[in-house]
């Protein structure tokens, strides 16, 4: 998938996968300018700096739901328990290597982009664009997400 | 149907509003299907759309007059839940026979059910005996038995030609009554077999019929039920010399054939050609206390220990299919509706793939993550801890140190914020 955006700076998720969604919609990425305006990396200020990004809570056993903006043309940008996160990618992706080092105890922030049978297709910009889409199951998303997501349409 | 407000209805489709997940799942049962099945364009060739349909044409809405949005939901339920076998059949490779073609027999001189009746018996080589066990009957038939129960019935059972035969029972909560049991089965088998077609591949059996159609389909059904489980010639030879309107009568061949009192005195009234007086005595004996009390063997019919629409026989494909690869246990739990917090109720396989998708532990980290996100961005869930009441303390911290903590719930909600401060960081 060519909308792949690594992060410039380490602690720049969310700033990248707005960059992500910018990429998707065919439009330069502004990272620089999403951490200026939003220092303190909160990730409800998406859907006040991106037009057409509408926000919501997706409750435990609820996570399937999400292959509904994606079967309609939209990404989803959402919240990842970093800690939990990271022993996933430590387990499923033991060879994927980030110039940032590793992802630490903090909200991290990925963006799905297909919906499989079982789990979903997605772009994590702490990582390099070779190996994705990366791919999580139903049942190791659901012991990672954080709850928030955030659904861009084009 | 689908009980969408109506200020929700019109924002939809006005496209004010877009349809969530919650949405097109209630519409989806309202047609029989899954939200996959709807988003992918089935609903015009649905079984309900067809029932709907093949009812205009044929009986002047009688469907519609006999479908309240319970009976509704629970038809649309169950039509899911047969696709959901459907699929899992198809994906452990199982085949299942297809339904004998059995024809109605031109005998004019006999009621329609009776003569259906007679001629199911013949095509299966049941004679005139007892049927020990419907529920095996149907299996041999290749015919899945659904079961429900509620408390105010609306519906006695339903039947369905595609994806599968099957039928679902609809069961009183309270005391077993095995005896409507059989019947019901009986009854549906009716509907399977000469009922339904592929314009009508469902039918449903209701409590209390309204309109002339289906109340001619239904009094068929009863007749074939009573006939099929009770036959004349079996109930002539078991009475005997016995007085057929006597107390022993109806007690041997209600035990006999294992149906209830009523149906039994029917086919005494029916086989010995009793008047209405001496039928309507024979039912007000029960009233006077003078009536004897029998027992059957019901045993070949009890429903499954893991009852409900999701349970057998679904239960015991979800579990195979597991077993095999063939699907992960995330599927498993939506199809049985399990709580990614609990345990997939299979003994005796690998716990790996049973145990719960998240623990207690990680699910307070998330409600503390989820409240956080809202209420003060930049702060971090970090240590958890038990708490005694079930609940859990969560370290919050961010990046200048310690934050205070939150209290969460057993169910996962906030119930005390000790944070302070403001704060910012992000992975």
């Amino acid at each position: 998938m060519s909308f792949h955006h690594l992060q410039r700076w380490p602690d720049s998720c969310v700033a990248a996968s707005m960059c992500i969604i910018q990429r998707w919609r065919g439009e330069v990425p502004t990272e620089e300018r999403f951490r200026r305006d939003n220092p303190s990396r909160d990730p409800m200020m998406i859907s006040r700096l991106l037009p057409r990004v509408v926000p919501r809570i997706v409750e435990l056993g609820e996570e399937h739901e999400l292959q509904l903006p994606l079967r309609g043309d939209r990404i989803v940008a959402v919240t990842a328990i970093g800690h939990n996160y990271d022993a996933w990618r430590r387990r499923a992706l033991p060879t994927l290597r980030s110039p940032h080092g590793s992802i630490g105890p903090e909200l991290h922030m990925v963006v799905l982009s297909t919906r499989l049978r079982d789990g979903f297709g997605f772009m994590d910009p702490f990582y390099p664009a070779e190996a994705q889409p990366l791919e999580v199951s139903d049942n190791e998303f659901s012991r990672w997400f954080a709850g928030h997501a955030f659904i861009a349409s084009r | 149907l689908a009980r969408l407000a109506p200020d929700r209805l019109e924002d939809l489709e006005h496209e004010r509003a877009e349809f969530s997940w919650h949405d097109l799942d209630t519409c989806a049962r309202v047609f029989g299907l899954r939200v996959d099945d709807l988003l992918a364009g089935e609903a015009g060739r649905a079984p309900m759309t067809l029932l709907l349909r093949s009812d205009q044409d044929e009986s002047g809405l009688a469907i519609r007059d006999n479908l309240t949005a319970e009976s509704c939901e629970l038809l649309g339920e169950f039509q899911r839940v047969l696709r959901d076998i459907a699929e899992l059949e198809r994906e452990l490779g199982r085949e299942r026979p297809a339904l004998p073609p059995i024809e109605d027999p031109a005998k004019p001189n006999l009621h329609p059910g009776e003569r259906r009746a007679r001629a199911v018996r013949m095509a299966l080589g049941l004679g005139e005996e007892p049927i020990a066990s419907m529920i095996e009957l149907l299996d041999k038939l290749g015919i899945s038995i659904l079961w429900s129960s509620t408390a105010e019935r609306a519906l006695d059972g339903a039947c369905a030609r595609a994806p599968i035969a099957a039928v679902l029972v609809v069961l009183d909560e309270g005391p077993p009554t095995p005896w409507r049991t059989r019947a019901t089965l009986a009854h549906e088998l009716c509907h399977l077999l000469f009922d339904l077609h592929p314009e009508r591949p469902v039918l449903l059996s209701p409590s209390a019929v309204r309109g002339p159609f289906l109340s001619s389909l239904e009094r068929t059904a009863r007749a074939f039920a009573a006939s099929l489980l009770a036959p004349v010639l079996g109930v002539r030879r078991l009475v005997g010399s016995v007085d057929p309107t006597s107390e022993v009568a109806i007690a041997i061949v209600g035990s006999t054939f294992g149906v209830g009192r009523t149906l039994a005195i029917n086919r005494l009234q029916h086989t010995f050609s009793l008047t209405d007086d001496k039928r309507l005595a024979m039912e007000h004996r029960m009233g006077a206390n003078e009536a004897l009390t029998y027992a059957a063997n019901f045993t070949g019919d009890r429903p499954p220990e893991r009852f409900g629409l999701r349970g057998e026989p679904l239960f015991g494909l979800v579990r195979q299919a597991l077993q095999h690869g063939r699907i992960p246990p995330s599927r498993a739990r939506r199809l049985l509706g399990i709580s990614p917090l609990d345990h997939l109720p299979f003994e005796g396989l690998d716990p790996e793939l049973c145990k719960p998708a998240v623990s207690p532990r990680d699910y307070a980290l998330r409600s503390a993550f989820t409240y956080l996100v809202e209420r003060h961005p930049g702060f971090v869930a970090r240590e958890v801890e038990p708490l005694a009441n079930g609940g859990w303390r969560v370290g919050v911290h961010d990046d200048r140190g310690e934050r205070g903590s939150l209290l969460i719930g057993p169910a996962g909600s906030v119930e005390k914020d000790d944070t302070s401060g403001e704060a910012g960081t992000e992975g």
